[in-house]
């Protein structure tokens, strides 16, 4: 009798959740079929504040699918953008939960190979500065450092900065590194470090901005900062030139300033009409101008 | 008869719910089980659990979870050593010195500690904690697991209070009338009657304290640094498990080894925090008797 019952009570709730993802499937289904007037960006957490922002002014100045071309139909325009990082983005995509990957760094081999038929397109560079505290030591007597030196530094040969130059303080030195497996460290680890692992005593800070913020507030602190979050703080930091080349717009835009790294969104196959409509503003002159303002170079 | 067929019903969508409830916790086990199986093609179980280095991105990649479990153990042990003492004597304030009528508003207070947003306890620890730590300790950063234990000894401290007080003041009534009648003092009677009575009530906090602990992942993250490095100093840096799934999660690549180090890691923290139920499950069923 009771295993009866067990039985009963464990078809009854398996039944459930076959119903239930039946309703789900049904769902997309129905959706597929007609005009779809919501589109997803999913990844760098870099990139999404612009998107976000293009996005906006976007919605404001049509409302309507119908106002951006006239052969949409009327339907609101809705454009969602989630964040989780560079490699959530390709993930997203390739899962079918995002249209648009935003990736901050190039995709990898196997993302590519991973979708039926990648393409992507450049919307922006961003550069990371060496920077320090404007009351840090090394920032008042120097204002470049060699790719060497920074690799010497990040990777705990000279952990004081002592070590450095006999003039500095016997302080030790702080690392600040965004998370090691991320857009921005890969970026740093590709054109500086190599093969040399970063000390394990590095801090790792879970945003750009947060890294900012605690190069800000430690004097003796050291660390890498987004082109555009150093240029909006530019009075608290002091940036070094790297083996000579200024990290100048110019510089980084035409790739002599070897930090940097390319702002990329990624999708698979063809592009719906408003997809497309969107894209086109994102790469038109107010798209451009916010990603400058974002503090990125916007790639024309 | 309607009435009888009803019940029936109803007994069953109980019971049913029951199931998948239970069946939602086995399968996000099984999951993290499956993703996590595997990394041991790439490490032996002994390395993955032991190795002392965490190099998940590097050339010559290396998964030794070690530095990170040992930084999850002294993170969760020192809070709780931190926050037991003062919610221990908090709960007996609170269940008998207290006057009845602060005792209400007095324990909502202590309740909306356990609301505030983890988050937030993590800003309060960047902007005001690690600059004091840096003050008072002459550290060049304040980031440290003595940070970590600090913020997460507030978190938990409402957890242990309130299960605490609510033992202590079932146990009021087994004391208060024959220690009057006996004349032992008040304070007496707390010392030597209600302390060693409420034992299981404080295990029972400590043990929700350490699971919270453990678990807690925004408000760490933002002051222990995330070095992955053996919790040899009190100023030293650390990444316990959450901070390591948070921090490494959206930049690890689909399918890479690193991906399923990671899960492989959450599993580790899931197996943890059984091992420490256990635990503290027979300590209470050995002093019940």
């Amino acid at each position: 009798m009771k295993v009866q019952k067990m039985i009963i009570v464990l078809f009854l709730s398996l039944m459930l959740v076959i119903s239930m993802s039946g309703c789900g499937n049904g769902e997309t289904e129905e959706g597929a079929a007609e005009f779809d007037g919501s589109l997803n960006f999913a990844g760098s957490s870099t990139l999404a504040p612009t998107i976000s922002q293009i996005a906006d002014s976007f919605q404001n100045e049509y409302g309507t699918w119908d106002q951006v071309d006239a052969s949409l139909p009327e339907e609101e325009i809705e454009i969602s953008v989630s964040t989780g990082g560079s490699g959530a983005g390709a993930k997203a995509v390739l899962d079918g939960t995002a249209s648009f990957g935003m990736l901050a760094r190039e995709a990898r081999d196997e993302e590519r190979d991973a979708l039926d038929a990648y393409q992507e397109t450049k919307v922006g560079i961003d550069a990371l500065l060496m920077a320090v505290n404007q009351e840090n030591a090394l920032g008042a007597s120097r204002s470049d450092l060699s790719a060497e030196e920074v690799s010497r530094i990040f990777s705990g040969e000279i952990s004081h900065w002592k070590e450095m130059d006999d003039s500095l303080p016997e302080e030790e030195v702080i690392l600040l590194v965004r998370d090691v497996g991320g857009g921005a460290h890969g970026v740093f680890q590709n054109a500086i470090m190599g093969e040399k692992d970063v000390s394990d005593a590095a801090i790792e800070v879970p945003t750009m901005s947060g890294l900012v913020d605690r190069i800000m507030d430690n004097s003796q602190g050291i660390g890498y900062a987004s082109y555009g979050i150093a240029q909006q703080h530019q009075d608290d930091l002091v940036a070094f030139s790297l083996d000579g080349i200024e990290p100048s717009e110019s510089n980084i835009m035409d790739g002599t300033y070897p930090v940097s790294r390319p702002l990329v969104l990624v999708w698979d196959g063809e592009l719906s009409v408003a997809e497309e409509e969107f894209l086109n503003y994102i790469k038109s002159d107010v798209g451009y101008q916010t990603i400058n303002e974002m503090g990125f170079l916007p790639v024309q | 008869m309607s009435n009888n067929r009803l019940e029936k019903i109803f007994a069953i969508a109980v019971k049913s719910l029951t199931v998948m409830a239970l069946l939602t916790l086995v399968f996000i086990i099984l999951f993290i089980l499956k993703e996590s199986l595997v990394v041991f093609q790439e490490t032996s179980l002994v390395d993955f659990l032991f190795g002392q280095e965490w190099r998940p991105t590097s050339a010559n990649m290396r998964l030794g979870l070690r530095p990170i479990i040992m930084a999850t153990l002294a993170l969760s042990g020192l809070a709780l050593v931190m926050a037991l003492p003062v919610s221990v004597g908090a709960a007996l304030f609170l269940s008998h010195v207290c006057p009845i009528r602060l005792r209400r508003p007095l324990r909502s207070f202590i309740d909306l500690l356990a609301g505030i947003p983890s988050v937030v306890y993590g800003f309060i620890g960047v902007v005001m904690l690690l600059p004091l730590l840096e003050g008072i300790f002459d550290m060049s950063a304040g980031d440290s697991l003595l940070a970590g234990g600090i913020i997460l000894a507030v978190m938990i401290l409402p957890f242990i209070v309130s299960t605490t007080a609510e033992s202590m003041e079932a146990s009021v009534k087994n004391h208060v009338m024959t220690s009057k009648s006996m004349g032992v003092s008040h304070w007496y009677m707390l010392r030597s009657l209600v302390l060693p009575s409420s034992w299981t009530g404080i295990i029972a906090g400590a043990v929700l304290g350490t699971s919270r602990a453990m678990g807690e992942t925004m408000a760490v993250m933002m002051v222990v640094g995330n070095s992955p490095l053996m919790p040899t100093s009190l100023f030293g840096r650390v990444k316990p498990i959450p901070s390591l799934i948070a921090l490494e999660m959206g930049s690890a690549p689909l399918g890479s080894m690193h991906y399923h180090a990671i899960f492989g890691a959450g599993f580790v923290l899931l197996i943890l925090l059984l091992i420490i139920n256990l635990i503290f499950y027979f300590l209470r069923k050995r002093i019940e008797f």
